[in-house]
């Protein structure tokens, strides 16, 4: 059961790591002129959706925690519009965050936000997908020896990751190479990204690697 | 055919130097806006005029004692002198004032007393002004042209320094774009022309006499100086003669050459031999007026003696693509001297003259930069005694920091057990033995080997015994992690997250000290840090009253238990536990989470409002290289037609001093520091920076 559980998680990240990769080349296709590096707001778009569709697809399908209740369509819909105002003010906050870190109040606050709403992708809507709109669900789950099941370790790991690589990527800034990259936030971001993804792939090794050690304890 | 017969110094191109050294003087202040506008005589004699203007480009450390050492030797000297620059000895390498000096010629030097501690007895008349009194920057310059007058009329020098300080105090002190820019390049600008005239009108047909004007170092975008940004490396280098042609076509954009060039350049003016360390190159346009023979004859010098300083400082000299083109080129002036010897003087000997100045040219410039390449020469030993201390001390400290942070907060440096063990004395013996080679094979000068005897043996046992303290240490570390713990409550170590990042956060701000990117922009490593640190104080404060909440039925029958052994032994008089205490224990339970809740908030708040602040701060100064010319909060506030902003802020920040200091003070401390604020804001009101509400519009009093 175990292992049908950790191949299952495998193929979900995975999937969702082949997103990311879509959304940088795919669009090159599609719309003239698109890069990375160029469009860097259009990329961190496409990028943002493309995640977060696959996410609620993959929610949707795999139903990772079942809850026994029938729900009714207005609890349903008040949960699915809780779920809306949570990822919103994560972005708020997320952007805020960048804000007091040295980012431009009044100059663009284009970019930042959408790197807010790259943040919240990796991060708040895995949480809203997993665990709901309960905070102190979240709370548990962020806290040491707090998650209950692998998707919730996966969890963990994904956000700790790309939060951090978002932490790194701000490494390069200073520097005065002068590169077409170190323009705010595409360093920032593509650690966010890159962090996202190796966040993905280690999960499952990681908990495949500890699956002894590993006892959720049943509430 | 005929040989050549030149083999003495040729003779001096000029009769009298002038070198005018402006302290601080940015290329863009004499060929920018600001020139045009501030400096009309030396603009009309930059473009009109018989003059050659380049933009020279100084070699970091820009600050002034290295500078003047390049200057005058043509060499590089290195960071090391910036920790001589307070207290200069003499300058012991060949240079052009001992050239001259030794030649004959009469010097005279008004201005920094940094040339009078360098060239203490070369001076034939001198009056050196301090440097240190940076808010002055008026008598500094007075001080010197207060004997110009006098020695232009004079006949009995053959070189004269000048050199300027104000304009570097003025930098110092508000910036390049201050109002006090203007005028001082005015009254240069009077000073070069009184010269100019002056020389102009003492010279003799014979011989034409020289001015040149040059910096010692540019200023950054906020006045300072001693990095290597743009505006503090290019300096503007003018040679004002009768002997060059007018020129006809208007300047573009001056030639950028070296300062190093100045010295060889000079030394050939004046009909000296060119400086053994310098590595710069002949500026051709100086001696353009000479004979072709003449020219040649120059650059050639020029090449000799890089050639001989690329000998004596690379053993695979002969390598060297300088060194190769140089020889080229000798061979080529060979033969030019033999046709020019059989007579020939026509159109083709000249066209051939000028390919082999060419030649000549391009060699001069890869012997420089071969030269400049070259590492400086470090004192290694002494080097490596110093980091092999500090490191055994960081170990020592790092291998403390466990047991430092734990409850009893003691590390105990075990020193007796080394003493006394043969490794302590074996390692004593073995570094003094190293010692002793290395001192008695040393080529160059070792700062560790000229100390004494018993200092060097010293050291060496502090290194061996740190060493024995660092093995010692890590041998109970082992010891005490293979033993089972016995009581897993005691843990005698701790490393909270909190711990974890304020060490790698150190040791991160330590490694990127090694880019000179992050040394220019530390500030920022430091608001990126600080922000690390409130966010994961958030983080962990949330953890810890949010969690609580499960916790609190738990902890509150704990806190019954404990009130109930309180009860039984009876000490405290304020918790008085009756039969039908129930009730009671229940009034304080709740009184004290209403008083953990609002402590609560306080304490989740405080990393927000510090962050804010941080972020307030960001953008109330810009600071840094790269970013210190965006506007800033600083900028909008102190401009002028914001001041009725700035002295409100001054006035409220100065009544929140008032208010939050003046409830500890006696009522005589309060009145004494209601004036003392008031009388700040006063003094800032009287020279114009903040405004009292009854004055509308600027008036600020006059000095």
């Amino acid at each position: 059961m175990r292992e049908v559980e950790i191949r299952r998680l495998l193929a979900a990240n995975l999937l969702c790591a082949l997103a990311v990769v879509l959304a940088a080349v795919l669009p090159a296709f599609f719309l003239d002129g698109f890069s990375v590096l160029g469009t860097h707001l259009a990329w961190l778009c496409v990028c943002s959706v493309c995640v977060a569709t696959l996410n609620v697809i993959l929610h949707l399908v795999l139903k990772p925690n079942q809850s026994p209740k029938r729900r009714s369509f207005a609890h349903k819909i008040s949960r699915f519009l809780k779920c809306c105002l949570y990822f919103f003010m994560s972005c708020i906050l997320f952007h805020a965050i960048i804000v007091l870190y040295g980012a431009p109040l009044i100059e663009s606050v284009t970019e930042t936000f959408l790197f807010a709403v790259l943040l919240s992708t990796f991060t708040t809507l895995q949480c809203l997908c997993l665990l709901g709109p309960n905070v102190q669900a979240w709370i548990r789950v962020f806290s040491k020896n707090g998650a209950m099941s692998i998707w919730e370790s996966s969890l963990q790991i994904t956000s700790m990751c790309s939060v951090l690589g978002a932490w790194f990527g701000a490494f390069p800034i200073p520097l005065d190479w002068d590169r077409p990259w170190q323009v705010w936030p595409i360093s920032c971001s593509l650690g966010a990204t890159f962090g996202y993804m190796a966040g993905l792939i280690i999960a499952p090794l990681w908990i495949h690697w500890n699956r002894k050690q590993l006892t959720y304890k049943s509430r | 055919g005929m040989v050549s017969n030149w083999t003495k110094i040729p003779p001096p191109l000029f009769k009298k130097v002038v070198i005018v050294l402006i302290d601080a003087l940015r290329d863009d202040f004499v060929f920018g806006s600001k020139g045009k506008q501030f400096m009309p005589y030396t603009t009309q004699v930059v473009e009109k005029g018989t003059s050659y203007s380049f933009i020279a480009e100084a070699k970091p450390p820009t600050v002034t004692m290295p500078r003047i050492k390049a200057l005058m030797t043509g060499s590089i000297p290195g960071f090391i002198d910036v920790v001589v620059n307070l207290n200069s000895p003499a300058l012991l390498d060949d240079n052009l004032i001992w050239q001259a000096k030794t030649a004959g010629k009469r010097i005279i030097f008004y201005g920094d007393d940094t040339w009078v501690k360098l060239f203490p007895k070369h001076f034939v008349e001198y009056d050196g002004t301090t440097s240190f009194f940076v808010s002055d920057f008026t008598e500094v310059d007075d001080n010197v042209t207060r004997h110009l007058d006098r020695v232009l009329r004079r006949e009995d020098w053959d070189l004269l320094i000048l050199h300027y300080l104000g304009l570097d105090h003025i930098g110092h002190m508000t910036g390049p774009n201050s109002p006090l820019v203007g005028p001082k390049l005015r009254e240069m600008d009077n000073i070069l022309k009184k010269i100019h005239i002056s020389l102009l009108s003492k010279e003799e047909a014979s011989l034409p006499n020289l001015l040149v004007v040059c910096g010692d170092h540019g200023m950054s975008e906020t006045g300072s100086h001693g990095g290597s940004s743009e505006g503090e490396v290019h300096t503007p280098l003018l040679f004002i003669s009768s002997a060059f042609e007018k020129r006809s076509a208007p300047l573009g954009q001056p030639e950028h050459v070296q300062q190093t060039d100045l010295a060889s350049t000079l030394a050939i003016g004046l009909g000296l031999p060119i400086s053994r360390n310098s590595v710069g190159n002949l500026i051709l346009p100086v001696v353009g007026g000479k004979t072709m023979r003449e020219q040649l004859r120059f650059v050639h010098l020029n090449g000799f003696q890089l050639s001989r300083l690329l000998q004596e400082n690379t053993p695979a000299y002969e390598k060297d693509p300088g060194y190769e083109h140089f020889k080229i080129a000798e061979k080529s002036h060979g033969n030019w001297i033999k046709l020019y010897l059989e007579g020939n003087n026509s159109e083709i000997l000249l066209n051939l003259g000028k390919k082999v100045l060419k030649q000549y040219l391009d060699a001069l410039k890869a012997l420089s930069s071969s030269l400049s390449k070259q590492v400086a020469q470090y004192d290694m030993y002494s080097m490596m005694v110093g980091t092999v201390i500090i490191m055994e001390v960081l170990l020592l400290l790092l291998l403390s920091v466990p047991k430092a942070l734990s409850k009893r907060a003691e590390f105990e440096v075990p020193l007796s057990p080394p003493l006394f063990s043969l490794l302590f004395y074996l390692m004593c013996l073995m570094l003094c033995a190293v010692h002793v080679i290395v001192c008695t094979s040393a080529e160059s000068l070792c700062y560790f080997c000229s100390m004494s005897w018993l200092t060097a043996v010293g050291v060496m046992m502090l290194i061996s015994a740190l060493m024995c303290g660092i093995l010692s240490a890590v041998a109970k570390i082992f010891e005490n992690s293979r033993l089972p713990p016995k009581s897993p409550v005691v843990s005698s170590s701790s490393w909270s997250e909190i711990d974890v990042l304020i060490l790698a956060g150190t040791i991160g701000h330590v490694l990127s000290l090694g880019a000179s990117s992050f040394i220019e922009e530390e500030h920022q490593t430091w608001y990126f840090l600080i922000n690390t640190l409130c966010l994961m104080l958030c983080q962990e404060l949330c953890r810890n009253n949010f969690l609580l909440k499960e916790y609190d039925l738990q902890h509150s029958t704990n806190v019954k238990q404990n009130f109930e052994s309180i009860g039984e032994t009876s000490e405290c008089k304020n918790i008085d536990i009756p039969a039908a205490s129930n009730s009671k224990l229940g009034k304080a339970t709740s009184s004290s989470e209403f008083m953990k809740g609002s402590d609560k908030w306080i304490s989740l708040a405080t990393p927000w409002i510090i962050l804010i602040c941080c972020r307030l701060l960001r953008s109330l100064n810009q600071t840094g290289v790269q970013w210190a010319h965006r506007p800033d909060f600083g900028h909008w506030l102190t401009s002028s037609e914001h001041k009725s902003e700035l002295s409100f802020l001054a006035a409220v920040s100065l009544l929140m001093i008032f208010f939050l200091v003046q409830r500890r003070c006696s009522l005589v401390s309060k009145i004494a520091m209601a004036l003392g604020l008031l009388g700040v804001y006063s003094y800032r009101a009287a020279i114009g920076n903040v405004i009292f509400p009854w004055q509308r519009g600027d008036k600020d009093i006059s000095k």
